[in-house]
C-alpha cells in the first residue's frame, strides 16, 4: 500500500552550504564504495544510514553531497564533511520514502543549521548540451530553434532561446513569466538585445506586469538564499541588521526614489555608470529592488501590512530598479542569472583598454596578486559590516581564443560613496581598485557569477588559473592609474592597516551600535545614485523612527529576527520569495 | 572563597607532589564525568558501518580497566609522568593531549561497565584507580600550560593550552599568509588526512587532537590540530601501508581572527563558529613532526603528501572491507586499548608489557556483538538517567 509522502524532508545540516542538486546513490556496504572508487561523483548524493566517517571516507571528498538518516552535527561524518566542504544533511527523517539510485534531489541548509531534502522531478526545461558550440557569438534572430547552452568546453557561454513571438517586448515579458528550473534559470530570448532596452524602459508597469515581475524576482531570489551563502558574523548580528535594513528600505525608498528619479531618470543613471569599471557595483543596483521587496515581505509576514498595501509605492521602486538595471546591463537582462550568470555591461572598447593594461603573471606576481585580492576582500567585508557590498565581479568577457576576462571591483575603500560614519577617516590611498583577470576558459567545467557578483568556479581555485592581470587604482578625484606589480605589496600593507583600524573600531562598539551601523550600511543603498543625480543632500538618510521601533523587540533578538527573516523569505512552500498582490 | 580554600584548589590543580584527598579525587571524577556526559548526550550515538563502535568501545574500556593500572606501574618504574611529558615536543606525536585526556575517561568507563554487569562493586579497586588517576593528574599538570586539569576550567572556558610561548613563537614565525590557493591546498590535505586518520583508528577520533585557542594578543589566535598516524608499527592492519607514507605526524596551525570562536571539549575536539572557519584563516602552515622537531612543509610537498595519503586510504579501506567483522572488531579494541604504547615507548619499556587483549575481553565479543545489547549497556553509562556524571565515586564514597 502506498501512502502520500511529502516531497520535502527535514534534518540538520553539517554546515551552511546553501543549496545543491544531485542524484541519489545508496551506499550500504563497503563494496558499494569500492565499486565507485574511480567514478566521477560530483553529481552523486550518497545516502547512508550511519554518521560514521570511515564508511564513505575514500570517496567522501569527491561526492556532491551526503544524506544520513541519523547522526548529529557532532558525528564524525559531519566533522569530515565540513573539512571537505561537502554538503551533508544528518538525521533526515524520510517518512518511509526509500530513494532509488538516480532519484534527483536538492539539499539545502538554512542559516540556523536546519537541513532540507527535496525530491525533484525531471520536468524542468533543460538546455540541450548537444546542440551548441557554447559560442558567445551574437545569436541568430527569428524562427524557432533549440536552446543553446553552456558546455564544459565553454562554460562562460550563455543559455538562450531563439523561440520568439515576433515582438521583442512580448518575448521579454514571456521570459519574465516563465517559471524556470529549480533555481529559476531559464533561457533568455535571443530576440531581446541592446536595441530593446530603450523600449523596455519606456514601458509603464501595469498591475499585472508588476505582479509578474515581483514573482519573477522572488523565484530568482529564493534559491540564492540557500545555495552557497550563509549569513554568519561574529561582530555584526546579521539577522537583526538584515531584517531592520530591508524594512527600513520599504519604509523610505519610495520617497527617496521619487526624489532621485525626478532629478535624473533611472535609465540615465544606469547609462552613465556603465562606461567604466569601479563606478558602481551591480550589487548596489540589485539591492534597490530586492532589498525593498524583502522588507515588504517581512512586514507582510509580521502582519504589519497586507500584500496589496502601497501598490503605487511598490511600483515606483520596482520600476526604478527595473530601468536602472536594464540601462546599466544594456542587453535586456535584469540580473546575472538571466544572462547565464554573467554581466557584460562594460563597452567593448573599455574591455579592450583594460586588457591592454595587463601583464603576464609569474609565480611571484601571481602570489602577490592573490595576497592583494585577499587583503582587499577582507577589508571590504569589514568596511561593509560583513557583507559583500564592496566587492563585485563582472564579465566574463570572452576574448575568442578560449580565454576570457573577469573584472573585479573593490569599491568605496576610503570615506567613499556612502558617507558611513565609521569610514570617515579611512584612506588606503585609493577610493577603489579594479582587478582585470584573464584566464583560460577550458580549465573550468562550471563558471558562475551570481546575482550578488560573487564568482564560483569548478574547480574552485580561480585566481590560480589567471594568466594575465592588471591592477587599476581609482583616485577620489576621478583619475585612474595602472598599478605596476612592484606596488602591489605596498597596497596590500596599506589596506591591511586600514582593515585593522576598522576591526579595532568595531570590536569595541556594543552590540546595539553594531546592529545600527550595519543597518545604516545597507539602508544607505540609494546614496550613490542620489549622488549621481545631484540630490544626495536633499534626502534625510537617518534611519526612520518606524524602523527603530522594531528594535529591540522583536528584531534585536538573533533568533526572533532569524525566524522572521527566514520565515518570510524561505521557509514556505511558495516558489517565489515575494508575495503577489493580486 | 577564602584564601585557604583557594590555596588548596591551586595545589590540587597544579602541585604534582600534592596527594588529593578521596573527596577531591571524587570531585575531579564527577567534574570529568559531567563534561563527558554532556558531550555524549549531544553526540547521541556512535556510528560506523565498518566498525561496531559500541561493541569495541565496551570491550576496549573493559580491557583498560583490567590492564591500565599495571601498565602504568611498569611505565612509572622507568620514568615519571613529568619526564615522559618533557620528552620531545608537546605536539605532533601519539603521546598527545587527546591520548592523555582519554586515559581516565576510558578507564573509569570500564569500571562502570564492570559494575553495571554485576562483576564488580563500586567500592572495589581503589588502589588501582588511584594509580591511574595519579598518573593522569601529574602528566596533565606537566603537559598543560594553563594551570587546570580540564578544558572546561581553562581561560577561556573550553580551551586547552600545551604549547609554551617559545614554541608558539616558532610556529607563528613560520605561518604563511592565506589566499584562495593555500586554502584549497590545506583544506584538501587536512580533509584527506583527517578521513584517513579516522580509518586508521577504526572510526575513533584518537589521532586527531585539537588544542587552543592560543591568544596572540592582536585579536587573533592560533588553533593547532595534530594528526598523528601510526609511524611506529603499532597497528598490524597497517603493515605494508604505513610504509608508503613519507611522513606520519603532522601539526596544522591556523591563525584565525577573534571573530571566529573555538570551543575545545573535554576530550580535545574543537568546534568552530562559524563552522566554515577555513574561509576565515588569516595564515596557516602544515608541519611534519619527526625526531622531536617541526618542519614546515612547502605547498608542493603538501600536494604530494595528499596524493600518498589518498593511495594509502584506498588500500586500507579495501583491506578492511575484506576483513571479517570480528577481526575488525579486534583491531578496534586493540587500537583503543593500546593508548599507553606511546608512553611505554618513551619510557623504554614497551617490550616489558604484554599488549595482547585479555582472553576474557576477546571472548566477550560474542556477548557484545549485538548492536542493541551494546548500545543498551554503553548508553546507560554515557548518558545515565540517574546521575549527572557518567562516573560514580570511588572508594565507597557516596
Amino acid at each position: 500500500m502506498t501512502t502520500q509522502s511529502p516531497t520535502q524532508y527535514s534534518g540538520i545540516s553539517s554546515y551552511a552550504f546553501g543549496s545543491i542538486v544531485g542524484r541519489i546513490r545508496n551506499f550500504a556496504d563497503p563494496a558499494d564504495v569500492i565499486k565507485v572508487f574511480d567514478d566521477d561523483l560530483t553529481d552523486v548524493i550518497a545516502l547512508v544510514a550511519s554518521g560514521g566517517t570511515t564508511f564513505l571516507s575514500p570517496i567522501l571528498g569527491r561526492l556532491g553531497g551526503i544524506i544520513c538518516t541519523s547522526g548529529t552535527t557532532r558525528s564524525h561524518l559531519a566533522i569530515v564533511s565540513r573539512e571537505y566542504g561537502v554538503p551533508c544533511l544528518l538525521a533526515v527523517d524520510l517518512h518511509g520514502w526509500r530513494p532509488a539510485d538516480g532519484d534527483r534531489v536538492r539539499l539545502a541548509s538554512s542559516p540556523v543549521g536546519e537541513g532540507f531534502l527535496e525530491q525533484l522531478f525531471d520536468s524542468e526545461v533543460s538546455p540541450d548540451p548537444e546542440s551548441s558550440t557554447g559560442s558567445t557569438d551574437a545569436p541568430a534572430t527569428g524562427g524557432t530553434g533549440p536552446i543553446r547552452a553552456v558546455t564544459a568546453a565553454d562554460p562562460v557561454g550563455r543559455p538562450y532561446t531563439t523561440v520568439t513571438s515576433g515582438d521583442e517586448g512580448t518575448d521579454w515579458w514571456n521570459y519574465i513569466r516563465t517559471i524556470g528550473d529549480d533555481i529559476a534559470c531559464k533561457p533568455f530570448p535571443s530576440s531581446v538585445t541592446s536595441a530593446t532596452v530603450g523600449a523596455l524602459c519606456a514601458q509603464s508597469l501595469s498591475d499585472t506586469d508588476l505582479n509578474d515581475l515581483i514573482l519573477h524576482m522572488g523565484r530568482a531570489f529564493k534559491p540564492e538564499m540557500t545555495r552557497r551563502s550563509g549569513f554568519t558574523s561574529e561582530i555584526f548580528p546579521m539577522m537583526p541588521y538584515m531584517s531592520l535594513s530591508v524594512i527600513e528600505d520599504f519604509h523610505t525608498y519610495p520617497q527617496r526614489v521619487r526624489t532621485i528619479d525626478a532629478a535624473l531618470p533611472a535609465e540615465e543613471i544606469g547609462r552613465r555608470l556603465r562606461q567604466q569599471p569601479g563606478l558602481v557595483s551591480p550589487l548596489w543596483i540589485w539591492m534597490v529592488g530586492y532589498h525593498y521587496l524583502c522588507g515588504r515581505e517581512l512586514l507582510i509576514h509580521m502582519g504589519r501590512i497586507a500584500p496589496d498595501s502601497d501598490i503605487d509605492d511598490v511600483r515606483t521602486v520596482v520600476d526604478f530598479w527595473r530601468r536602472l538595471s536594464l540601462a546599466h546591463r544594456g542587453d535586456g537582462t535584469l540580473d546575472y542569472k538571466d544572462a547565464g550568470f554573467t554581466n557584460r555591461y562594460l563597452p567593448d572598447t573599455t574591455v579592450a583598454d583594460l586588457r591592454a593594461q595587463q601583464k603576464r603573471l609569474d609565480a611571484t606576481t601571481r602570489k602577490e596578486l592573490q595576497t592583494l585580492n585577499a587583503a582587499l576582500s577582507g577589508y571590504c567585508f569589514m568596511y561593509f559590516t560583513d557583507s559583500r557590498v564592496g566587492i563585485c565581479d563582472n564579465g566574463p568577457y570572452p576574448a575568442g581564443d578560449h580565454t576570457a576576462t573577469l573584472v573585479r571591483d573593490f569599491l568605496s575603500l576610503d570615506s567613499g560613496q556612502f558617507g558611513y560614519r565609521w569610514a570617515r577617516d579611512r584612506d588606503p590611498g585609493f577610493t577603489g581598485v579594479t582587478l582585470v583577470l584573464t584566464f583560460a576558459t577550458n580549465v573550468f567545467t562550471e563558471f558562475e557569477i551570481n546575482d550578488w557578483g560573487t564568482t564560483f568556479t569548478e574547480p574552485d581555485q580561480f585566481l590560480t588559473t589567471v594568466t594575465d592581470a592588471a591592477v587599476i587604482g581609482h583616485r577620489a578625484d576621478g583619475r585612474s592609474e595602472v598599478l605596476p606589480p612592484e606596488t602591489w605589496a605596498e597596497l596590500t600593507r596599506a589596506v591591511g592597516t586600514e582593515h585593522l583600524a576598522l576591526y579595532q573600531q568595531f570590536s569595541t562598539a556594543d552590540r546595539n551600535d553594531r546592529i545600527l551601523a550595519a543597518t545604516e550600511m545597507y539602508s544607505f543603498g540609494l546614496r550613490p545614485f542620489a549622488r549621481v543625480a545631484g540630490v544626495e543632500d536633499r534626502i534625510d538618510w537617518r534611519i526612520s523612527e518606524r524602523t527603530l521601533a522594531l528594535l529591540p523587540d522583536p528584531l534585536g533578538d538573533d533568533d526572533q529576527a532569524g525566524a522572521i527573516f527566514g520565515g518570510a523569505l524561505v521557509a514556505h512552500d511558495r516558489p517565489s520569495a515575494f508575495s503577489s498582490f493580486g | 572563597m577564602n584564601t585557604g580554600v583557594v590555596a588548596q584548589r591551586e595545589r590540587l590543580l597544579g602541585d604534582p607532589d600534592y596527594e588529593p584527598t578521596l573527596a577531591e579525587w571524587n570531585d575531579l571524577i564527577a567534574e570529568g564525568g559531567r563534561a563527558y556526559k554532556s558531550e555524549l548526550a549531544r553526540r547521541t550515538v556512535f556510528e560506523s558501518e565498518l566498525f561496531g563502535m559500541n561493541t569495541y568501545i565496551i570491550m576496549s574500556m573493559m580491557e583498560d580497566y583490567l590492564r591500565v593500572p599495571d601498565r602504568i606501574r611498569t611505565i612509572s618504574r622507568y620514568a615519571t609522568p613529568e619526564a615522559l611529558v618533557r620528552q620531545g615536543l608537546p605536539i605532533g606525536s601519539k603521546r598527545s593531549f587527546i591520548n592523555l585526556a582519554a586515559m581516565p575517561l576510558h578507564y573509569l568507563t570500564g569500571r562502570e561497565l564492570y559494575v553495571d554487569l554485576g562483576e564488580n562493586s563500586l567500592d572495589q579497586g581503589l588502589e588501582d584507580q588511584l594509580e591511574v588517576l595519579r598518573f593522569w593528574r601529574r602528566a596533565t599538570i606537566a603537559m598543560r600550560t594553563d594551570g587546570v586539569l580540564f578544558n572546561m576550567d581553562a581561560d577561556p572556558a573550553d580551551s586547552s593550552h600545551i604549547v609554551d610561548a617559545e614554541l608558539l613563537s616558532t610556529i607563528v614565525s613560520q605561518l604563511q599568509p592565506n589566499d584562495p590557493s593555500t586554502t584549497a591546498t590545506v583544506r584538501k590535505f587536512a580533509a584527506r588526512l583527517t578521513a584517513y586518520a579516522f580509518l586508521e583508528n577504526c572510526d575513533a577520533r584518537t589521532a586527531v587532537c585539537d588544542t587552543g585557542p592560543y591568544d596572540l594578543g592582536d585579536h587573533t589566535f592560533l588553533a593547532l590540530r595534530e594528526l598523528c598516524c601510526d609511524a611506529d608499527g603499532d597497528f598490524p592492519w597497517l603493515n605494508g601501508i604505513r610504509e608508503t607514507l613519507p611522513e606520519h605526524n603532522f601539526v596544522i596551525a591556523y591563525r584565525l581572527p577573534g571573530t571566529v570562536r573555538m570551543d575545545n571539549n573535554v576530550w580535545g575536539t574543537a568546534w568552530f563558529t562559524p563552522s566554515d572557519y577555513l574561509s576565515d584563516v588569516l595564515a596557516t602552515r602544515i608541519f611534519a613532526v619527526r625526531d622531536g622537531s617541526l618542519r614546515g612543509l612547502d605547498p608542493d610537498e603538501v600536494v604530494e603528501l595528499t596524493s600518498h595519503i589518498r593511495t594509502a586510504h584506498r588500500t586500507l579501506y579495501a583491506r578492511l572491507a575484506e576483513t571479517n567483522p570480528e577481526e575488525r572488531n579486534l583491531y578496534a579494541t586493540q587500537m583503543y586499548s593500546w593508548k599507553l604504547k606511546s608512553w611505554a615507548r618513551l619510557a623504554g619499556c614497551i617490550d616489558e608489557i604484554d599488549w595482547s587483549i585479555s582472553p576474557s575481553i576477546a571472548d566477550s565479543y560474542q556477548r557484545f556483538r549485538n548492536p542493541d545489547v551494546a548500545l543498551g549497556l554503553i548508553g546507560g553509562i554515557f548518558v545515565p538517567a540517574d546521575r549527572d556524571s557518567c562516573f560514580r565515586p570511588i572508594g565507597g564514597a557516596q
